[in-house]
């Protein structure tokens, strides 16, 4: 009866709080790393990392805390509340364009897993083209203000962002927002037709899952900072080369995420991970050509001021293997 | 309807009437009780004797729990619908506080589908508040809520009116006062009236008759003649026999009380 | 003339004293600690942010009141009804009421997006959410004040022969009044915060927004003096309600209070 009673106490405290491998090493750098949602498989290389040990390896102690709606990623960072945190690319320009001093340090998602999913029985092929259906977009990210800048979406209902794929299964005249390797898959699984629509194709594609520092660390604790981005980038290495062990432990923290789901998650990140310029470059590259671009969407959005934010700040490729 | 005098038989008959309450309280046992049309009648008690309640019985307000009570001859409820006009006159004045004081005469009369504000304007002028008919509740002194009380137990030309202490609650010079418009009114219409008190000397100075009841469970003791002819002078009360009679009934009380 | 002035000295002047002091403390505050924007923006931003939205903050003030306000009159019909019903019948009461109390326990934000599901987007949604919400405190409050009354006066009713109508019409209706307005005090307040949150699901269709949209599109957009901007709105909208219930039930209850105001 008392091992019956063990186990699970066991694995209560095993998945709740943060997931930080047992305390040992006085001599290893403690750090924390706040999430931008539950931890899915969009977080893969950051779990791989803690998994396989490689931050170990590059000298630190690293605690992943994850994440949830609103989750206030760039005010912890920023209030040094954590060291590091996981952003997207449109979210830190709107941080630095409030005067929060964070930096980008490494990109794992060269294309934005956002897509819109409508079903394939309406026939729309390209976002362009969706017309006279309802449409669930929320208002918080930034590219759905530049999609409805972008096209005229005639006679389209505008919706919030239900969270759900409930209304999607119901009404064949509905699509919604969505990440690839998620609502996709959980509606084609309760039997729907849904089709996913890149919103990268039509041009914007903010940087995703981005690690985060402030300034004053990227100036001042470059080891810390250089240990982090190299041993981040291998654990996104190892999570593309086998993510199974790395996604029973995401499963372990958020049963949510069936191991079904998580790897097909893997499976479909491949792609816009290695993307042409990764493979070339390496993993994790950023460029001021896309920021730049990128700040310019979202000026013409009219969510940032002109001359805001100096789009060179906002991020630096230095600590990059 | 027009107040009935010189009834053949008497208007309120209770035998053996008895009040148990749902706690088992026995408030009322064994009262036998009867009053004529056109009499004004006092009942006083001690406190918790049960006075209210053979009150309420009459106005058919509660159940009697045993023996026989009519009211001109039927149930007081069946009366009370039927053919009698009955009024009650509460310990608090009980006024609307939404409505003026007319709104508030006007109120019985409203409830039988009539109007008549000639006659609550009359009705005012009879208590002396025909300046504050506008007046609202809150706006006056408790001894003005009585008297619209009152006027708003007149207002249906009543053949019987039940008051429970209804003065209880005023300093000494004011009840005097009501005491006497309450005993001009009657003098003037000569409804049947129940008056309910602990306090002698006003038994005395309006009734006929007064009774005395026991504590509880209450019945009624003493059944003592006022034999004072009407109208009646507010000097009366200095009179000796007055005196002599308040002391009768008192004496009936306080016995009662040590037995 | 004199007493506008005088009701400005005493009731307006001092909550807008102290509310300019906390201006003044907000902004030396935010000026010596060197608080940046993206934490709390100070009062000039906030004023700039305002000036620079002010038609889509007025707008979308406009449109949140008017789902609120819907939803309040509504809850306040039903509201009334339903403790009508309750008040005439404890069977029903003793059936029901626990109902009424789920509407005060469930959290709003788990039910509204069953509500929009059912109702459907838009304003008939946000009326909705905000309905539901404001529903309980007319209730509970209308059915306390029809039942609470005092026994001497019904037996007076009584006394009259009354019918059970016009006890309900002359005694209940008119003794409750002071009760309902109590509710409706608790109620206007919730309404605002239902429309909000309804707008949160339901949304309003592709151009029209309230203030629950800007306080999503702010918020997720990090441009946090644009949301103080709006929460100013947000609690001015209900100051606008609350007092004007507040106001309306000074001026009808003043018999029921007592005295001339």
């Amino acid at each position: 009866m008392k091992k019956l009673l063990l186990f699970p106490i066991f694995l209560l405290l095993l998945g709740c709080g943060g997931d930080k491998a047992p305390p040992t090493d006085p001599s290893l750098t403690r750090v924390r790393l706040a999430l931008n949602w539950f931890p899915e498989a969009e977080h893969g290389g950051f779990y791989a990392a803690l998994e396989h040990g490689y931050y170990r390896q590059n000298g630190l102690e690293v605690e992943i805390l994850g994440g949830g709606p609103d989750a206030p990623v760039i005010q912890r960072v920023a209030t040094d509340a954590v060291e590091f945190g996981v952003s997207n690319a449109d979210d830190v320009l709107n941080a630095r364009a409030q005067q929060a001093p964070v930096v980008a340090l490494m990109a794992p998602y060269q294309i934005n897993p956002r897509c819109i999913m409508v079903h394939a029985g309406s026939g729309i092929e390209r976002i362009g083209d969706i017309a006279d259906i309802t449409l669930a977009l929320s208002q918080r990210p930034a590219f759905s203000h530049y999609l409805r800048k972008k096209f005229p979406f005639t006679g389209v209902t505008i919706v919030p962002y239900p969270g759900n794929v409930t209304q999607f299964l119901m009404d064949p005249h509905f699509a919604q927002q969505g990440y690839l390797f998620s609502e996709p898959f959980v509606a084609r699984n309760k039997g729907g037709d849904p089709r996913s629509l890149l919103v990268a194709d039509v041009g914007f594609n903010p940087y995703a899952s981005l690690l985060i520092a402030t300034e004053e660390a990227v100036a001042q604790r470059e080891t810390v900072i250089s240990a982090m981005v190299r041993a981040t980038v291998a654990g996104w290495e190892q999570y593309l080369r086998d993510p199974q062990a790395t996604n029973r432990r995401i499963h372990r923290l958020n049963p949510e995420m069936s191991l079904d789901i998580l790897a097909y998650g893997a499976e479909e990140s491949r792609p816009l991970i290695l993307d042409p310029i990764a493979r070339q470059q390496g993993l994790g590259q950023m460029s001021l050509e896309r920021w730049s671009g990128l700040l310019e969407q979202m000026i013409e959005a009219e969510l940032i001021a002109p001359g805001a934010v100096e789009p060179g700040r906002a991020f630096t490729t230095r600590f990059l293997p | 309807m027009t107040p009935l005098e010189n009834q053949p038989s008497p208007l309120v008959v209770a035998r053996r009437l008895g009040k148990r309450f749902a706690n088992d309280i026995e408030a009322l046992l064994g009262v036998d009780l009867d009053i004529p049309g056109g009499e004004f009648v006092s009942i006083v008690g001690p406190s918790g004797c049960g006075k209210s309640t053979l009150l309420r019985l009459i106005a058919g307000l509660i159940p009697l729990s045993s023996g026989d009570l009519t009211v001109d001859q039927l149930p007081p409820v069946e009366a009370r619908r039927q053919r009698q006009e009955l009024a009650y006159v509460f310990q608090e004045a009980t006024l609307l506080p939404w409505r003026t004081v007319a709104g508030n005469v006007l109120l019985p009369l409203e409830l039988r589908n009539q109007r008549d504000p000639a006659f609550v304007d009359q009705i005012l002028e009879l208590v002396g508040l025909a300046d504050f008919a506008r007046a609202y509740p809150s706006q006056l002194s408790g001894g003005m809520r009585m008297r619209v009380s009152i006027a708003r137990a007149l207002v249906t030309r009543p053949d019987l009116l039940l008051l429970d202490e209804p003065f209880g609650a005023l300093d000494e010079i004011t009840r005097q006062r009501l005491n006497e418009e309450l005993l001009r009114l009657w003098e003037e219409e000569r409804w049947t009236g129940i008056f309910v008190t602990h306090n002698v000397y006003e038994a005395v100075f309006l009734s006929q008759r007064v009774l005395v009841m026991s504590p509880r469970p209450g019945r009624l003791i003493a059944d003592i003649a006022v034999p004072f002819a009407h109208p009646r002078d507010p000097d009366l009360r200095t009179a000796p026999e007055f005196n002599r009679i308040a002391a009768e009934v008192s004496h009936q009380l306080l016995s009662s009380h040590i037995s | 003339m004199n007493r506008f002035l005088s009701l400005f000295l005493t009731s307006v002047l001092p909550p807008l004293l102290f509310f300019a002091l906390l201006v003044l403390l907000w902004h030396l505050g935010v000026v010596l600690f060197d608080i940046k924007p993206f934490l709390l923006p100070g009062p000039l931003r906030v004023a700039r942010a305002i000036a620079d939205h002010f038609p889509a903050l007025l707008y979308a003030t406009g449109l949140t009141g008017l789902g609120a306000l819907s939803g309040f009159l509504l809850s306040f019909a039903a509201g009334f009804l339903i403790a009508l019903l309750f008040s005439q019948s404890r069977i029903i009461a003793r059936s029901l009421y626990p109902y009424a109390i789920f509407l005060q326990t469930v959290p709003v934000v788990a039910i509204a997006p069953l509500i929009i599901l059912w109702i459907g987007h838009g304003f008939q949604g946000v009326v909705a959410v905000s309905f539901i919400i404001s529903l309980f405190p007319i209730i509970a409050n209308t059915t306390s004040g029809l039942t609470s009354i005092d026994p001497n006066l019904l037996d007076l009713f009584a006394m009259n022969n009354a019918s059970r109508w016009q006890v309900v019409r002359k005694l209940r209706i008119p003794s409750a009044v002071p009760a309902m307005f109590t509710g409706a005090k608790i109620s206007s307040g919730l309404s605002v915060i239902g429309a909000i949150v309804g707008e949160f699901f339901a949304g309003y269709g592709t151009d029209d927004f309230g203030l629950g949209y800007l306080i999503i599109l702010t918020n997720g957009q990090a441009k946090t003096d644009y949301l103080f901007a709006c929460i100013l709105f947000c609690t001015l909208l209900g100051l606008a309600v609350f007092t004007s219930i507040s106001l309306l039930s000074n001026f009808l209850l003043v018999r029921w209070n007592g005295g001339e105001d």
